[in-house]
């Protein structure tokens, strides 16, 4: 890598000042993020550049705003994808069995048989191994969770954060993503309030069950 | 344990946006509604970084996640979820500028009190975050786009190509010129005050 970034116009200096945004953006390579930290050591107008580029994240990075219209856009863009369905099916009971419809139809089939397999092979298992028995002593036993996505708006404070947390007895299990999500361990048996009492709070963006089943 | 497969290659955690994006090729419209959720904030950024035009925003938003609903399953795993989504984005929002051939301008100083700086921000950053959006839109979209997804989307260089459907070395150039223009605006901005 680094024999492919000295062939760049022959000079370490102008490739270190190609890649020092993404030395300011954090997403440099190891051994680019070296050959970049040797050069700024020893150059001065690098290091200026480096500095002004971060001045310049900084300011970009301060633009951000709250996003208000989410769910009525979600809805718009719900009401767009139904009306291709249901274009899309009209067209398919027009002219039989071509595009799309077809080659979703046929894989929901396939997925149908390889569920069923999944489904036997998993009894057979079953019956090979009978189930052990487990002692838990009271103090161990475990009440069932499921799991959230929750995103929050980014502007929320850790101490309304918490208050949400604590209202559901909820539990952060993983999270923040790079796309700002976390993962919130919530009891089963109250998941459904947590949930709507989540999307009804301020400062939450977003709230899904994580299995593919989310109830409604 | 499911929270398992919620963890990316790096070492950080993630969800399995490439599960999600398989449940969106199954039309699962909760799956899309997620994904839609996760990534709207960023499109719409990148978006309005793009094109600076606000009219056109919403409109390739639903245009980009229109095409991810439906090439879903086309989705081959060769780049991350992120990356296909905003390669996307990046082609729908040069379509929609060059069905707008970039005539619609608007003007950014007409919308000075959205940027007025509240009691807790430094007067410096105010004014730089003014001269920076004038700057920014006198550059190409290819030029802000290159700058949307490095210093606000923080992707690597490789990445930006895979975006852009170009060479790493092009997404350097591109990345150069952009800058120095940007610097030269905003020297010429601060001489004239």
């Amino acid at each position: 890598m680094s024999g492919r970034v000295l062939r760049f116009e022959g000079s370490v200096h102008v490739e270190v000042e190609r890649l020092l945004p993404w030395l300011v953006n954090g997403t440099l390579q190891d051994n680019e993020r070296a050959l970049v930290e040797q050069h700024l050591a020893e150059c001065a107008q690098c290091r200026r550049e480096a500095e002004w580029q971060r001045t310049l994240q900084s300011a970009h990075d301060a633009e951000a705003d709250t996003d208000a219209d989410a769910t009525q856009a979600w809805q718009r863009m719900r009401r767009r994808v139904e009306e291709e369905r249901v274009g899309r099916r009209a067209a398919v009971s027009k002219t039989g069995t071509h595009g799309w419809g077809r080659r979703r139809s046929w894989w929901r089939w396939a997925v149908a048989v390889q569920a069923s397999v999944i489904l036997m092979l998993g009894v057979m298992l079953i019956q090979r191994n009978p189930p052990v028995a487990v002692y838990r002593t009271l103090g161990a036993a475990q009440p069932q969770s499921t799991h959230l996505v929750v995103v929050f708006d980014p502007h929320v404070s850790e101490a309304q954060m918490r208050s949400l947390l604590r209202a559901g007895n909820a539990r952060i299990v993983d999270g923040p993503t790079a796309t700002g999500a976390y993962v919130l361990s919530v009891p089963t048996a109250g998941v459904a309030n947590v949930r709507e009492a989540l999307r009804a709070a301020p400062g939450v963006t977003l709230v899904e069950n994580l299995s593919s089943g989310s109830e409604r | 344990m499911q929270s398992d497969t919620f963890m990316s290659g790096h070492g950080t955690p993630a969800l399995d946006e490439a599960a999600l994006l398989g449940r969106v090729a199954a039309e699962e419209m909760d799956a899309f509604e997620t994904l839609y959720r996760i990534y709207r904030p960023r499109l719409k950024r990148f978006i309005e970084g793009m094109t600076r035009q606000p009219a056109l925003i919403e409109e390739v938003l639903d245009d980009t996640m229109l095409v991810v609903w439906r090439k879903a399953y086309t989705y081959n795993h060769t780049a991350k979820v992120s990356t296909w989504i905003f390669a996307i984005a990046y082609r729908q929002t040069l379509k929609a500028l060059k069905r707008f051939d970039d005539v619609v301008e608007f003007d950014y100083s007409d919308n000075a009190s959205a940027l007025a700086p509240g009691p807790d921000v430094e007067l410096q950053q105010y004014e730089l975050r003014k001269y920076l959006v004038d700057a920014l839109g006198r550059l190409s979209a290819e030029h802000r786009a290159v700058i949307e997804l490095t210093y606000y989307q923080g992707y690597a260089c490789r990445e930006i190509a895979e975006i852009m459907d170009c060479p790493v070395d092009t997404v350097k150039t591109r990345m150069f010129y952009a800058r120095r223009k940007l610097k030269t605006l905003l020297a010429a901005r601060k001489e004239a005050i």
